[in-house]
């Protein structure tokens, strides 16, 4: 599609008309998107985020809060740069060398993105749960109690013990695996790998959890589990999803926002957004009339 | 406003559905107003036989119910609907109700013009209750018109003449009751008229209903129990 295409196409043809430009309290200037892009209590504040392949611009001045202890689901069609702003939260990206990030990210008002910020240690703040269950090829309890040891979170075995159990109690698999915790984690069941990634992310502690289609690859049971595990953890960590699933996202998310080709076109209240998008684009691509 | 829009899908098997679903609803719609007709041709020319076959047709819009209740069930199961498509389908689900009811009170105003024929009651309130009718009638094609062309500004305007019907009742059941003070001997006539009041002034009710859920449907908003000029006043200037 076009630049053109994609400019009449964006155009809200309902009720809420976009602004080009406004400003916030921050003072900076960045391109509204229908909705409330910005929220009180944010965790992270982005804005006029730009990324780029190369030459290609994958990513389009957006700028979104996201609050603290919530849930919120990014959705939107294949290649439409949910997953590259995702990558962004954590500098995951700057694992690709073509990958340049132009605009602010502030992760408690500090920008995560200047030459001090030591992308490990972000990554221990911000942990991040991938597509497809990646356990190491170690026990399971290796697997959890791994990220503790290289960043010494405990002082002895004994407190390894306790927080690599209260790590698989809080992503609800303890209980299925606590008499087999020296059997290899890559011998568990789909789902069961994927929570153990999920206690594997937990034990270091994070204040976020990123979630790139974190249940794509499992059966409608253990992706139930999943997004039960989700609604707990919520209590304790800010949670951004990516999904594919509508469903999914409505289930789990208290926010929604909808990004297309690159751009972010509308955030608001999960119930709003599935009953009553406010821009036409959100309602075509949730309703499947494309995507 | 911007139409609304049904199809495109990319299931075009999802487009027909909803499609079929709107015109069931619209049938569904066209045979209670046909029903109200009849009552009203029925009062005009005192006739027991238009009474009998309204009460003929009664199990025709039940059944109708019924299948549209199916049909909107399988849709939910099957695809999930969000957005425009979810607010279709709560708004066809209640719809169905209202106009159920609709079906119900022209079966309720037979048996009652009925048993006013057998005793060859007469009365110029018939003539009153009548136009009561007629303004009803005209608000409820109003209403399945605004729901056919999906027009959310007519079925606000519609809404709006409800208040005109319910005055036009309660000064007619004055009326009434003080014929029935007056006529002692004839209280169960004139009861039974203003049974048929009311159920046309019901019927009226029914119709705004209808036009909210259009409005839900086509802007998102729930304006039940909201007075109507305020909702003009918000969302439509």
């Amino acid at each position: 599609m076009n630049e053109a295409v994609f400019n009449k196409l964006a155009e809200p043809t309902m009720k809420i008309k976009s602004t080009p430009e406004t400003e916030d309290s921050l003072n900076i200037k960045y391109t509204a998107t229908v909705g409330q892009p910005q929220c009180e209590n944010a965790k992270f504040i982005t804005r006029n985020v730009n990324v780029f392949y190369a030459d290609n611009q994958a990513i389009h001045d957006v700028s979104l809060d996201i609050g603290a202890h919530e849930v919120i689901a990014l959705i939107g069609p294949s290649g439409c740069g949910k997953s590259t702003y995702l990558r962004c939260l954590n500098r995951m990206n700057d694992t690709i060398d073509i990958c340049k990030v132009e605009g602010q990210i502030l992760l408690d008002n500090e920008n995560i993105y200047t030459k001090k910020q030591d992308p490990v240690l972000l990554r221990a703040r911000v942990g991040m749960v991938f597509q497809k269950p990646n356990p190491f090829p170690k026990s399971i309890y290796d697997n959890v109690a791994y990220g503790p040891r290289i960043h010494g979170l405990t002082k002895n075995k004994s407190e390894l013990d306790d927080l690599v159990e209260e790590s698989l109690i809080k992503a609800g698999l303890f209980q299925e695996v606590k008499d087999r915790l020296q059997a290899p984690g890559t011998g568990l069941s789909g789902g069961q790998q994927q929570r153990l990634c999920i206690a594997r992310t937990i034990a270091i502690q994070p204040e976020v959890i990123l979630m790139d289609e974190p249940a794509s690859a499992l059966d409608p049971i253990a992706t139930a589990k999943i997004e039960e595990l989700i609604n707990e953890l919520k209590e304790n960590f800010t949670i951004v999803i990516v999904t594919h699933s509508m469903q999914q996202a409505a289930r789990v998310s208290q926010r929604t926002a909808y990004f297309h080709m690159g751009r972010l076109i509308e955030v608001g209240d999960t119930d709003q957004i599935f009953t009553n998008p406010s821009h036409d684009l959100t309602e075509k691509y949730i309703t499947g009339r494309f995507g | 406003m911007e139409p609304f829009e049904f199809e495109k899908h990319t299931s075009s098997e999802y487009n027909t559905e909803l499609e079929d679903i709107r015109t069931h609803l619209l049938k569904m719609g066209g045979k209670a107003e046909n029903q109200l007709r009849m009552v009203l041709n029925a009062m005009k020319h005192s006739s027991e036989q238009v009474a009998n076959d309204i009460l003929d047709q009664g199990d025709e819009i039940d059944q109708m119910e019924i299948d549209l209740d199916k049909e909107c069930t399988r849709i939910i199961a099957r695809r999930q609907p969000a957005a425009g498509d979810l607010r279709l389908i709560v708004a066809v689900m209640k719809s169905i109700t209202d106009i159920e009811r609709i079906g119900d009170e022209t079966e309720k105003m037979a048996h009652l013009l009925k048993s006013l024929f057998k005793n060859d009651f007469r009365s110029k309130y018939f003539e009153e209750t009548d136009h009561l009718g007629q303004e009803v009638l005209a608000n409820l094609s109003g209403s399945l018109n605004a729901l056919a062309r999906l027009d959310a500004e007519s079925a606000i305007k519609i809404a709006q003449k409800d208040q005109v019907i319910d005055a036009h009742f309660d000064e007619l059941n004055g009326h009434l009751i003080k014929r029935m003070v007056k006529h002692p001997d004839k209280v169960k006539a004139y009861l039974s008229l203003s049974q048929c009041a009311q159920s046309f002034a019901r019927i009226g009710d029914h119709a705004k209903n209808i036009c909210e859920y259009i409005i839900y449907l086509v802007i998102g908003k729930d304006v039940r129990h909201t007075d109507m000029d305020e909702v003009k006043s918000n969302y439509f200037e």
